[in-house]
């Protein structure tokens, strides 16, 4: 008995080692990875998978696009927090304000999601400290574990690529995708509408960035990227409810709202995202509207 | 309490501890602790339907106790009458309830008459069928004499509780289960790492094969009608490695855990898709169910004796009735006599006790005519499941039609994807390949392979299942 308890302890032992050890790894390889941009680059740009497809950086020459799929105000509050600090120059971050970032809904899917922390955790896990790691920790103990218990997958894909392309911090994606049509049938035939309830945890989190652009002198822009008329009419609740939270909580700051510019369906992959044709119009348009050369 | 969840990794180590170094040297104690980790358990997945078990107990254990009193028959009978009333009364209203209003209104409406009943939003409770039959089984024994009736109730609660196996079996035997709660378990070292290595296998099998089989499955299934041939082929495939995966996976970690507490239980899976024939294949598949039918069913209704007729009358009832064991929907029905038109041949032609050895036994490779024997028993099996996973009738037919087109030659769109599910499934065969004479897949102490070589591979499945695990998905037994 004594030798089957001390052998299972042995091996936890050893298990847990290299998962901390693992994750030691990474972090430590990653944070000299990825963060310091060129001295010129002064505009960081934030948000979802909206600003990820929409705003070209390689067009918009003095900007860098961090954006990511499914990215929280939580982890881009992480990013800011890091990018200022690495990159003192940046004194402008363009921020995605979608019609669902702060939903309820959205709290569940890009926050405490399980499989969501585990694809995150893992590429963010460096910019946390402790009270970051402890939020997760305690909102799904199980989701990190899991993500800790995956570090030593992502430390042998380090070594064995040479390069760190699992590294994705988010950046603007040139999308070919066409899938416009089908979009427009399938939301011909959705009858479901989300509620309009706002997330608490979001919020704290976007005014953590408000805050944290107020005290480090970085102006502050809100941005909506164009989405199709059929999603306009669609989602036109979700995106009254938005209007209204902007002026109500956030006047202050610049609200570049382009939800209803005028794109060509040839400018988009889907009813709320552009492809790289409708991304490069887009990014001019934003750069001659902010006087951005 | 989900086996593959951090909940149980928290719950398992506490009880095995407070199991072996506090309530050791009191079997009682012993005893009454496997009972509150077993009602913590099920509590966990909804503590309203526990009232259901421990009535169930209360009641067979009395059953239990009054046939030990009586001996006039009639008296016996109504008490066996009364459990199983009370055990299929259960059964049959969270089971079937809705399932039988919905075909008694389509009968109607078959006459021109339309009638309009509500059916109740009932909740089934985990593991009904499970436990239902384990206590059944217990009164049915004493019934018969072949078991004495026990009047120690902790044990008796113990049994039909039992943690390991109380939600998806094996459906155990009150002959094999019930007396090893009577006497004191000893730790056996060599029994529990084995119970260890089949937990790994069983976690492998359920976490890296299927539920990354479901995710495929569930998307062709889901959208047969734009899928090409080879496509559909695909998802069958998937559909049958994700439950049998999933199924013997669980039965794995139930036994392997059984063992950590010192517990025998019964074989539930032997490999059964390397089945020479269907009869081989039922011998194989799902053991403790197949047994309980045949011992509780199948030989009380006359067996395999008597004419032709009486025959087939038997092998329909058995299959349809254990078909309609697995849910209340006629697609499991369908499946049940599918099982019985492949079975027929085969009994009837008195080859279904042909194959009872292991294939290919003490070689590597099975002959020719094995291996076509292998693969065309494993098509049929393949067709049937499709009926099991499909959502109704008219959609398992459709999905089979669809396999009837000239797509069926092409690559399927998605196969870059599945290659990685595909890895692990070929593991799976080749490693229960090589296994297929042991009791489970990584009994491997004596075989003659290095132990570096046996830990290499040890490591290589324990991360796998961290790292290659599909999205965590519920047992599909759970649902039966």
């Amino acid at each position: 008995m004594r030798n089957f308890v001390s052998n299972c302890f042995k091996y936890l032992g050893l298990f847990l080692l290299i998962c901390l050890g693992s994750l030691l790894f990474n972090s430590l390889l990653l944070n000299n990875y990825g963060y310091k941009v060129e001295k010129d680059q002064n505009v960081l740009i934030l948000g979802d998978s909206h600003t990820e497809y929409a705003l070209d950086d390689t067009v918009f020459k003095n900007s860098v696009n961090l954006s990511h799929s499914a990215d929280s105000y939580f982890y881009s509050y992480l990013k800011i927090r890091k990018m200022k600090k690495e990159n003192p120059q940046i004194d402008t971050l363009l921020l995605a304000l979608s019609n669902h970032n702060l939903l309820l809904e959205y709290e569940e899917r890009w926050i405490f999601n399980t499989a969501h922390i585990k694809s995150k955790f893992r590429i963010y896990t460096d910019l946390m400290d402790l009270s970051d790691f402890m939020f997760l920790f305690k909102s799904n103990p199980s989701a990190v574990i899991q993500g800790i218990i995956e570090s030593p997958k992502y430390s042998i894909k380090l070594l064995f690529n040479g390069e760190l392309i699992e590294r994705d911090l988010g950046k603007f994606h040139p999308s070919q995708r066409n899938s416009l049509l089908k979009d427009i049938e399938h939301f011909k035939n959705n009858k479901y509408h989300r509620s309009l309830e706002y997330s608490n945890v979001e919020m704290k989190y976007l005014f953590n960035i408000v805050n944290f652009c107020k005290e480090n002198d970085i102006e502050l822009i809100f941005i909506s990227t164009p989405v199709h008329p059929e999603y306009n009419k669609f989602r036109e609740k979700e995106f009254e409810t938005l209007k209204k939270f902007y002026n109500s909580e956030l006047s202050d700051f610049k609200y570049l709202d382009f939800s209803e510019f005028d794109m060509p369906d040839k400018g988009f992959q889907d009813m709320d995202h552009l492809n790289a044709e409708g991304a490069e119009l887009f990014t001019r348009h934003v750069i001659k509207e902010m006087k951005f050369k | 309490m989900l086996f593959n969840s951090i909940d149980f990794a928290i719950f398992l180590p506490i009880v095995f501890f407070l199991y072996w170094f506090v309530t050791q040297k009191n079997l009682k104690l012993q005893n009454l602790l496997i009972i509150a980790a077993s009602y913590l358990f099920y509590g966990w997945w909804d503590y309203r339907f526990l009232s259901l078990i421990v009535f169930s107990s209360l009641l067979d254990y009395s059953i239990g106790i009054g046939l030990s009193k009586y001996e006039d028959k009639t008296k016996r009978k109504a008490l066996l009458l009364l459990s199983l009333f009370v055990n299929l009364g259960f059964l049959g209203f969270f089971k079937y309830y809705n399932f039988f209003l919905d075909n008694f209104v389509d009968a109607f409406s078959l006459f021109g008459k339309s009638i309009s009943i509500q059916g109740l939003n009932i909740i089934l409770p985990v593991g009904i069928s499970f436990y239902t039959f384990q206590t059944l089984s217990y009164t049915i024994d004493v019934y018969r004499k072949k078991l004495e009736p026990t009047k120690d109730i902790v044990s008796f609660l113990a049994f039909v509780s039992f943690f390991p196996q109380l939600v998806a079996g094996p459906i155990e035997r009150a002959s094999n289960l019930l007396p090893q709660f009577y006497k004191k378990r000893k730790f056996i070292y060599s029994n529990a790492i084995d119970g260890m290595r089949q937990i790994l296998w069983g976690l492998f099998k359920k976490v890296v094969v299927a539920d990354n089989c479901a995710t495929f499955a569930n998307q062709i299934f889901d959208n047969y009608p734009d899928q090409s041939a080879s496509t559909l082929v695909f998802g069958a495939l998937f559909f049958t490695f994700q439950i049998y995966g999933d199924f013997s996976g669980y039965s794995d970690i139930a036994i392997g855990t059984s063992r950590l507490f010192g517990f025998n239980l019964m074989r539930n899976f032997a490999f059964p898709y390397f089945s020479r024939d269907i009869a081989e294949f039922w011998r194989r598949w799902h053991i403790s169910l197949s047994t309980w039918f045949r011992d509780y069913v199948y030989i009380p209704l006359g067996g395999s004796k008597g004419g032709a007729a009486k025959k087939i009358r038997n092998v329909f009832v058995i299959f349809l009735v254990s078909g309609f064991w697995h849910g209340a929907n006629w697609t499991f029905i369908i499946w049940g006599f599918l099982n019985a038109l492949y079975f027929l041949p085969v009994m009837l032609l008195k080859k279904n006790r042909v194959n009872t050895n292991n294939v290919a036994e003490g070689g590597l490779f099975p002959n020719f005519f094995e291996f076509r024997q292998i693969i065309f028993t494993f098509l049929l099996t393949m067709v049937a499941w499709v009926f099991f996973r499909a959502p109704t009738v008219t959609d398992a037919l459709l999905y089979l039609k669809g396999l009837f087109s000239t797509s069926i030659f092409a690559v399927p769109d998605d196969l870059n994807n599945w290659l990685i599910t595909l890895a692990f499934i070929f593991t799976l065969v080749f490693v229960e390949w090589l296994q297929r004479d042991k009791e489970h897949a990584l009994e491997l102490q004596s075989s003659n392979i290095s132990r570096s070589l046996r830990w290499s591979f040890y490591v290589i499945i324990f991360f796998s299942i961290f790292w290659y695990g599909g999205t965590q998905q519920d047992f599909i037994y759970f649902q039966f």
